[in-house]
């Protein structure tokens, strides 16, 4: 059977278990199975099921994302993060879709202290997505933004995918972590552009808030609610310190992070059982619920690779990869595809060795691929179906909120993606002009 | 039918494109096409941990094997591994290490049989030096500083007076730069591959050990059985080109061109003192009972004869390479005569 | 029965408590390693090997059968949601088969490599010395076998629902205050 057959037969395989309602980490794992035996036999299947799950789990990179995501349970239990999006909303409360902007903004906020996309969405999504749905916002607007807003998170330093990225590509982290705040700031702005723009043009999607106290007493608030925001702003200085201090590394970060969310929430007196045991919790269950879809994606990753799926693309590709704008496009495509249904590690783990030769062929700067390669893969959890911010994001709302208006909502914010990596594909300097003028 | 090796270095590593990649087009060339081997890089099948069990169930046909990710399985292997050898003779170090896995260590061949593969083929890293974010030219100078190690590098670290830290070896770069780590012990391929040029300021030009080997043809003890006998003694006749390409043209002569680079952007390297010779030689003299204690715990058969023949081939292959030349043919040709030449395909 | 039924979830819940442990553990590991490292020069060694090899292990493997008894895991509802619900809740428990065969097959390797890595005393290196690491694997053992015993239950009462048409019990309505904040939403409007 050729890799044409067995790779898109087996994607369509998934997408048809995932239709009949099987958990999407059994999909990948069964198909993943079905095609070692068939490629090799089923023994060699069983013994990629054997090795795959402890190998994924037992990953130092990795135990950043338990910590942050605690760090922002506790945040959020605590009424840290909150003080943030209420002051944001108060800000912000006058333009068209004002608490969406103020999700969007807030996300990038906590961004700066988190190093992890999905830590951000669930942290953002306790606080911000009640309140939009108390507002009349239309759900898929509140966890859209929500999921979305989130991949900031590992966009503006500090960032624990750029830190992967790095290792796997052998490039500098620190030129990375750099590279990766104009991007942010370029996604969080033009987010907030969309944002806005569709909520003018279709206000029942948000409806305008109408201020229940005059203009004096709205600036009193909003600058009475800056005052509770400074629990936060010790986390972001505290972890950005402690980075560019040289006292702890990014992976760090997350757990030095936790910890001083504790402490802060001590300090407040905050500190409950409850609190501590629900933070923990929501930390424990979204962390194994995203390690065993991540289990089958990196079976199904090894199976794509074992029929040389990569080497398919690249003959695909090659007709066009004459033209480097061709080329770009056809990275893109790959970056899409892949991203629907695999995993961030299973994308780098894939596409790193077609993709950084290339790159270096032309000459093109590894740091701007990094960025590149980071953008695709936080699009790729947006994606339906295997899109981890939106699952995180299914969390929060439970049965309340099917699967498909949360990807209805993202849909949005992927046309915003498709302009900013448009600009970032055509402007390597958005990506280079900070790391390059730090030297 | 296309054999597949599952490489966890990533695509540019010097060990895929001058050691593997040009031993795969050798053997399709001299069997006329029969053998074709197909290099899938970048850990995409299986990381440097999970290579000998993605081997031994036939995953891929083979990968390359590091022991000290895996001591209880390969723990002969990782004995070896775990000698730290003195001086800076990168070559002489890698004729003595295989030769010491392929015929002077029973025990390491065993374990690969245990394991259901087959294993030949290594190479020494070029030695450790201290790279540091400050300027460090004696060993004074490292008291107290906070540096990335592993192996045996611990103990020497630990000797030098500093602290060892445990951290990958891309992660250090960042920690370089913001002084969570005021130095790596490693090797100067480093500069580069982890972009360490750009946050160290001198590195110490004295040899803090050399290891080895990672075992580059971990195959599948039921691949290599499907092979004609013709077929695997090709695999061996051209061992020695796998050798050279890794450690000649993939370490000790690109060296030097990352050693000019590093240099250019303003590394200082600086000519280490008797003070560094002292830590080594302290380390060479106390690594012996520990190592011993470590692979007896560890389940690895006859230590003593295997340290014994491997410091001895050492020594003799320095000899030798005086003797024949430091060359790229004529370490090919000692890597034959020597070691490979004496090698039965068939009782591997 | 009700012995029975007391284990199981006595047995669930007391793992997603130990994962919950171990993860504040990891974060005062971590935390007193970088203090250590920076304040006093002295790292704590196997920092890295012991959280990457257990408190890692843990968190991913032990939660996972509160997950599946909350029905957690993660389902795509697009092409069935015009289904019936007496219709969902059978395919619901044909599938299901899907998964505790997945799940058992899991455990059974599991249990495999536990045994072999208890064999050869698995260990890796840290510092100049070893972390034994193989107890780890048999945490994966008890994840995967209680995730595969709470698949069985939930499928043989997800039968039994969609015989009788009874629906199914979902474990209690997590998302309450998402509901109410709905319909205050859309009193607004
Ligand atoms: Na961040
Ligand atoms: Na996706």
């Amino acid at each position: 059977m050729s890799e044409a057959v067995l790779g898109f037969g087996s994607l369509g395989l998934i997408l048809l278990l995932i239709g009949i309602r099987i958990p999407i980490g059994v999909a990948l794992g069964v198909v993943a199975f079905l095609g070692f035996a068939l490629v090799r036999n089923e023994r060699v299947a069983f013994s990629m099921m054997m090795a795959t799950p402890f190998e994924v789990a037992s990953k130092w990179d990795l135990s950043a994302i338990p910590m942050f995501i605690l760090m922002g349970a506790v945040a959020h239990a605590t009424g840290i993060s909150s003080a943030l999006f209420r002051a944001a909303r108060l800000w912000l409360s006058g333009l068209p879709g004002g608490l969406a902007v103020a999700t969007n903004l807030s996300a990038a906020g906590f961004a700066a202290a988190s190093g992890s996309s999905v830590a951000t969405a669930a942290t953002m999504g306790r606080i911000a997505i009640p309140e939009m749905l108390r507002a009349g916002y239309a759900p898929s607007l509140a966890t859209g933004v929500v999921a979305s807003a989130g991949t900031l998170g590992a966009l503006i330093p500090p960032s624990i995918l750029f830190v992967i990225y790095g290792v796997f590509a052998e490039v500098s982290i620190t030129k990375l972590l750099i590279a990766g705040v104009i991007p942010g700031l370029l996604t969080a702005g033009i987010y907030t552009i969309m944002i806005i723009g569709r909520c003018y043009f279709d206000p029942s999607v948000a409806p305008r808030l109408s201020p229940d106290t005059d203009r004096g007493e709205l600036w009193r608030q909003r600058w009475a609610s800056l005052i509770p925001v400074w629990p936060l702003l010790i986390l972001i200085v505290g972890i950005i310190g402690g980075l560019y201090g040289g006292i702890v590394t990014p992976t760090e970060a997350g757990a030095v992070g936790a910890a001083l969310a504790f402490a802060i929430a001590a300090i407040q007196r905050r500190l409950t059982v409850l609190v501590v045991r629900e933070s923990v919790m929501e930390a424990v269950k979204t962390t194994a619920q995203l390690l065993f879809v991540a289990v089958g994606a990196v079976m199904y990753t090894r199976f794509l690779a074992l029929i040389g799926f990569p080497d398919l693309l690249v003959s695909i590709m090659g007709d066009w990869a004459v033209d480097p704008v061709l080329m770009l496009v056809a990275i893109s495509l790959i970056y899409i595809l892949l991203g629907m249904f695999l995993d961030p590690l299973g994308v780098l783990l894939l596409t790193l060795p077609i993709v950084q030769p290339i790159f270096a062929a032309l000459g093109l700067d590894p740091i701007w691929l990094g960025v590149i390669v980071v953008k695709y893969i936080e699009i790729g959890l947006l994606t339906p179906p295997v899109g981890f911010n939106a699952y995180v994001v299914k969390n929060v709302v439970g049965d309340a909120i099917p699967l498909e208006t949360i990807f209805r909502g993202i849909g949005w914010f992927l046309a915003c993606e498709a302009v900013i990596m448009v600009l970032l594909l055509s402007f390597p300097e958005i990506s280079l002009w900070l790391p390059n003028s730090m030297e | 039918e296309e054999f597949i090796h599952g490489s966890w270095f990533g695509v540019n590593h010097s060990v895929n494109t001058q050691g593997l990649e040009p031993y795969f087009d050798l053997l399709r060339e001299e069997s006329g096409g029969e053998i074709d081997w197909n290099l899938v890089p970048g850990a995409q099948l299986a990381s440097g941990p999970g290579t000998p069990e993605a081997v031994s169930s036939g995953l891929m046909d083979a990968g390359i094997a590091v022991a000290p990710y895996q001591p209880r399985m390969l723990p002969n292997t990782n004995f070896v591994f775990s000698h730290s050898l003195p001086g800076d003779d990168a070559l002489a170090a890698t004729g003595a290490m295989n030769e010491t896995v392929m015929l002077g260590c029973p025990g390491c061949q065993q374990e690969y049989r245990d394991n259901n593969a087959v294993g030949f083929g290594g190479y020494s890293t070029t030695p450790y030096n201290f790279m540091c974010r400050d300027m460090v030219d004696s060993v004074d100078d490292l008291a107290g500083k906070k540096v990335r190690a592993s192996g045996g590098g611990v103990t020497i670290t630990e000797i030098a007076g500093a602290t060892p830290v445990s951290m990958s070896p891309a992660e250090a770069t960042t920690a370089l730069e913001r002084g969570t780590l005021d130095c790596v012990l490693g090797a100067v391929s480093w500069l580069r591959s982890y972009g360490y040029q750009d946050v160290v300021e001198s590195v110490v030009d004295s040899p803090m050990g050399m290891g080895g080997p990672p075992i580059l043809m971990f195959v599948n003890r039921d691949t290599w059985e499907s092979m004609t006998p013709e077929m695997r003694a090709l695999h061996i006749e051209h061992a020695p080109d796998l050798v050279a390409g890794a450690a000649y043209d993939g370490q000790v002569s690109y060296d030097a061109g990352i050693i000019e680079a590093a240099k250019e952007q303003g590394v200082t390297f600086v000519e280490g003192g008797e003070d560094f010779a002292q830590v080594m030689a302290t380390h060479d003299q106390n690594q012996r009972a520990g190592n011993l204690e470590d692979a007896a715990a560890a389940g690895a058969s006859g230590a003593e004869e295997v340290l014994d023949y491997y410091i001895a081939a050492y020594e003799r292959w320095q000899g030798l390479l005086d003797e024949r030349g430091r060359d790229r043919d004529a370490f090919r040709s000692l890597l034959w005569d020597e070691v490979y030449s004496k090698v039965d395909p068939d009782a591997l | 029965m009700k012995a029975a039924k007391a284990v199981y979830d006595g047995l669930i819940g007391l793992f997603a408590w130990i994962a919950g442990i171990a993860t504040v553990l990891m974060m005062i590991m971590v935390t007193v390693d970088v203090i250590g490292r920076n304040v006093f020069n002295h790292p704590v060694t196997g920092t890295v090997e012991i959280v990457s090899n257990y408190n890692m292990v843990i968190l991913a493997f032990l939660p996972l059968a509160l997950i599946a008894k909350e029905r957690a895991h993660i389902v795509v509802e697009l092409f069935t949601s015009w289904m019936s619900r007496r219709a969902r809740t059978g395919l619901d428990a044909c599938v299901a088969v899907v998964t505790f065969a997945y799940m058992a097959a899991f455990t059974w390797k599991a249990i495999d490599i536990a045994q072999s890595k208890t064999r050869i005393r698995d260990a890796k290196e840290s510092g100049a010395g070893f972390i034994e690491v193989w107890p780890a694997r048999w945490v994966v053992v008890a994840g995967f076998g209680l995730m595969t015993v709470v698949v069985l239950v939930i499928l043989v009462r997800d039968f039994r629902a969609a015989w009788r048409d009874r629906g199914y019990d979902d474990g209690g309505d997590s998302s309450a205050h998402i509901r109410a904040a709905l319909e205050e939403g859309e009193t607004k409007l």
